[in-house]
């Protein structure tokens, strides 16, 4: 994977974390109002129970004469216990599963205790009227009374009520057998009254001491277990788990915060990363663009400075052709002419003159031919290589010869020959190099000056060197020396097609071999040509 | 960790959120409204009985559909009794019949009680069976004897009847549903509440909104313990308490009923045999005949009743007509009308 998918996994795997962790503390993060109202609930349950306690023990000491707050704490209680069970999205299922059995335990204890309460407020009410019943008694048998059935009675009425009270105070067993005697003494003394009203109240009296014994133990009983019921150790266990499960959930939004920012901070990085490798990379790309623009142009350049050549060359053998061939053609055309009309008279001396003269130009034509059709062969690439065995020594020599007659000697010609004769070569690309080089160094120097023609056959390969005191080639020319139909502008006065060098050029690349010169303006120039000797051919003459 | 700095660090990861995707937070539920611990912690509780609160706030479109629904017969399952026909609306909501006798149903084995301030009893029916009104309701609409119908019964019937669609259209967003019968009647119960009776302005300050005798009254009400369990801003109605302490009410009578069993009917516990939820003396006056059975007709037997079972004791006649004109202040209005 290139190091930029790499990068794009990266951002995409961030974004989908921020999202993925951003959706989640949307859905189960701690939301601040759900938080703080049900942390309130979960205080408020042990605040309630305290506050029942608190009514529950005003309520028995006759400080609060209303149920009314024992009624709201226990409605209460129960309500937000209902309210509790829908725990807040924060807590984890398994804390839910925790806090939810809290909150049960919590339910039941408090629902247990209110069983206690209504059975207290049930019996606190009957000890309450019957605790209501004493002090009417005594004003009832007391000093201001007018009936004489109660004056006897009007003490142990005193003493009853006094027993009631401390055992209202005190409760202990001493206080009760008192109010036990006192209510027997009562009871006894009033069955020798007459009066029915009487006898009725001290019944009255009588019931109220008892119920008074048997219900004050029991709503003391009530009220202790009331206030030892275990709903304020429940309360404080479930406020207790609700703070851990709060801590952890609210620790977890800090890390998650954490992650948020550290997320959002690597995309930030990355993004910027991303640009900045983005930037680069239009640069290269740019920079790239902006080479292979050039190279198109200087590719278009060279194809244009082609085609500019190869239309010189086309005009250059226009021109060459319209003068080259005319000369020989009007030479053959007038010495035909003239052997015709004057053929009969004519000595045959003469005759034989322009019998020559008419193969001279034909020759010539011939050789022109040759050097166009090997031009076009080399410029496609069909000049094929042939050696054969030769007697180099002897090849060159006849070259000399012929070119001595053909110029009729006007040029002293200095041959020699070094090393081995028998080499294996083209002989006819190696006329053509030859040939060329030569007829160049006759033509374009002086009558009577010398051309030096030294031939070395090596062991590896043969070189020839051609060397005359001509108008030599100007610098100019150098780089045109073998584009065909090219001549320098000092030789333009002189016959030629701009063939030659073009043609000897192509026979030594055909041959495999190099060419180089030296020249000097009106000095003389030298080619030296170096052609490897074949092999195998080689071989072959030495067997034979 | 203290829990202020968990607030605050919660409140900044809220704003990181926020400023990081602005995604918006959904609002926290919202929980019923309670009464707040301190407000109630204030009130001066030396008095045995206070004022009743104004009425609470009820949604009144769905108290008047409630209301409608009362006397409405189609909510019963033969479509022939109505809440009305044994609540009167000319007396109390109360029936003045000892025990109702409605066409189609059998007689009722106990007398239908008022129906002002029900809200304010902490159970209800005679026995104090249910905790709610809505559990006492949703028995009661299943009751053979009673409506003999169920919600969804109610809700059918009163499709066919004109205007009802409509009105729970109005009321509810979704309309006419069993669910929502049975709120628009909790509804109208909640809304049935009486205050500024003139004992509760004399409560508060007012000295001439009840007669000498009436105050006189009252203090004998105090003196003989009847506030023990006839207190609270309900003048009972917080409690339960047995019939005949210190005489058995049943001795003389056929308590042999299951309607004389009370509390027992329920929890099958002996100790709860006889055991009523002690009622409201809120508007008693306007609400005769007496007691679970209906069998006493004047307020002032049932003061003598009372203090016979209850106390212990016969009441002069001077005292109970003083008793009873206490009682007779404690006749409310409501929504601003006498009953």
């Amino acid at each position: 994977m290139s190091g930029r998918r790499v990068l794009h996994f990266v951002l995409l795997a961030a974004v989908l974390a921020l999202l993925g962790l951003s959706a989640f503390s949307v859905f189960f993060g701690v939301r601040p109002d759900e938080q703080v109202q049900y942390s309130d609930k979960v205080r408020r349950v042990q605040a309630l129970d305290t506050w029942l306690n608190e009514a529950v023990l005003r309520s028995r000491s006759g400080l609060l004469l209303n149920y009314d707050p024992l009624v709201f704490a226990v409605r209460e209680t129960s309500n937000i216990h209902r309210a509790l069970s829908k725990v807040p999205s924060f807590v984890a299922a398994e804390g839910k599963q925790a806090l939810l059995e809290q909150i049960e335990a919590s339910a039941a204890s408090a629902q247990e205790k209110a069983a206690f309460v209504e059975e207290f407020k049930t019996e606190n009410s009957v000890l309450r009227t019957s605790l209501h019943y004493f002090p009417m008694l005594i004003a009832r048998f007391g000093e201001g009374s007018s009936e004489p059935a109660l004056r006897p009675l009007a003490g142990l009425a005193h003493a009853l009520g006094s027993a009631v009270m401390l055992f209202e105070a005190t409760g202990d067993s001493e206080a009760r057998r008192r109010v036990e005697v006192a209510s027997r003494t009562l009871e006894a003394a009033s069955r020798g009254t007459e009066a029915r009203a009487v006898r009725s109240d001290i019944e009255l009296a009588t019931r109220h001491a008892s119920i008074l014994l048997e219900r004050k133990p029991k709503v003391d009983g009530l009220v202790r277990r009331i206030l030892s019921a275990p709903t304020s150790v429940r309360a404080r266990k479930l406020d207790l788990l609700y703070r851990e499960l709060e801590a952890g959930a609210l620790s977890e939004a800090v890390l998650r915060r954490e992650w948020l920012l550290g997320l959002l901070l690597g995309i930030v990085i990355f993004g910027l990363m991303e640009i900045i490798l983005a930037m680069r990379r239009t640069a290269r790309v740019r920079e790239r663009l902006a080479g292979e623009l050039e190279r198109a142009h200087t590719s278009l350049a060279k194809e244009h400075e082609r085609e500019r050549q190869t239309s010189a060359a086309r005009s250059r053998f226009l021109a060459m052709t319209s003068h080259e061939i005319r000369t020989p053609l009007t030479a053959i055309g007038s010495s035909a002419e003239l052997l015709e009309s004057f053929g009969q008279k004519w000595d045959s001396e003469r005759r034989l003159d322009h019998v020559r003269r008419i193969r001279e130009a034909s020759r010539s034509m011939e050789r022109m031919l040759e050097d166009v059709l090997i031009i076009g062969r080399a410029d496609a690439g069909g000049l094929s290589l042939a050696p054969t065995p030769i007697s180099l020594n002897t090849f060159c020599q006849e070259l000399v010869e012929a070119l001595m007659q053909r110029t009729q000697n006007t040029h002293a010609i200095q041959f020699s020959f070094q090393g081995d004769t028998s080499v294996s070569l083209d002989e006819r690309l190696l006329l053509h190099v030859l040939g060329n080089l030569l007829n160049n160094a006759i033509k374009y120097s002086a009558s009577g000056s010398t051309v030096w023609f030294s031939v070395h056959a090596l062991t590896e390969q043969c070189e020839f060197v051609v060397a005359d005191q001509g108008i030599g080639i100007p610098n100019e020319h150098l780089p045109s020396l073998y584009v065909s139909y090219c001549r320098a502008k000092n030789a333009e006065h002189l016959p030629g097609t701009g063939l030659g060098l073009a043609v000897v050029k192509s026979a030594v690349d055909a041959q495999g071999g190099t060419i180089a010169l030296a020249t000097e303006l009106g000095r003389g120039t030298t080619f030296r040509v170096l052609i490897p000797r074949q092999r195998a051919e080689r071989e072959i003459w030495n067997a034979s | 960790m203290e829990l202020g700095t968990w607030h605050a660090s919660n409140r900044r990861v809220g704003t990181a959120l926020a400023v990081a995707l602005v995604l918006g937070c959904t609002a926290g539920t919202e929980d019923r409204p309670t009464q707040q611990l301190d407000s109630l912690q204030a009130l001066d509780m030396s008095e045995p009985l206070c004022a009743l609160p104004e009425a609470p706030r009820v949604n009144e479109a769905w108290a008047a559909l409630g209301e409608m629904l009362f006397k409405e017969r189609a909510v019963s399952g033969d479509q022939k009794v109505a809440c009305a026909d044994c609540h009167h609306d000319g007396h109390g909501l109360a029936d003045e019949t000892p025990l109702s006798n409605v066409e189609g149903r059998r007689a009722t084995l106990l007398n239908a009680p008022t129906m002002y301030n029900v809200v304010y009893s902490f159970r209800v029916t005679w026995g104090g069976r249910y905790e709610s009104l809505e559990a006492h309701l949703d028995d009661l609409v299943k009751n053979p004897d009673v409506m003999a119908s169920t919600w969804a019964i109610a809700s059918e019937h009163l499709q066919s009847k004109a205007g009802y669609i409509e009105r729970f259209q109005a009321a509810f967003p979704d309309g006419l549903t069993p669910q929502n019968v049975r709120a628009a009647l909790v509804e109208y119960e909640r809304s049935l509440v009486t205050p500024n009776a003139p004992f509760d302005r004399y409560l508060l300050g007012e000295d001439d909104a009840i007669s000498a005798e009436a105050k006189s009254g009252y203090s004998l009400f105090k003196m003989y313990g009847c506030t023990s369990c006839h207190q609270g801003c309900g003048v009972g109605g917080n409690m339960l308490e047995r019939l005949g302490i210190l005489r058995e009410y049943f001795d003389d009578r056929n308590g042999g009923r299951p309607a004389d069993e009370g509390l027992y009917q329920k929890t099958k516990n002996e100790r709860d045999r006889h055991v009523f939820r002690v009622p409201s003396l809120r508007n008693v006056a306007r609400t005769a005949p007496y007691f679970h059975d209906g069998s006493v007709r004047t307020l002032e037997g049932a003061i003598q009743a009372m203090a016979r079972f209850q106390l212990g004791r016969e009441l002069t006649l001077e005292d109970t007509r003083s008793i009873a004109a206490f009682l007779n202040t404690l006749t409310g209005r409501y929504r601003g009308k006498p009953i």
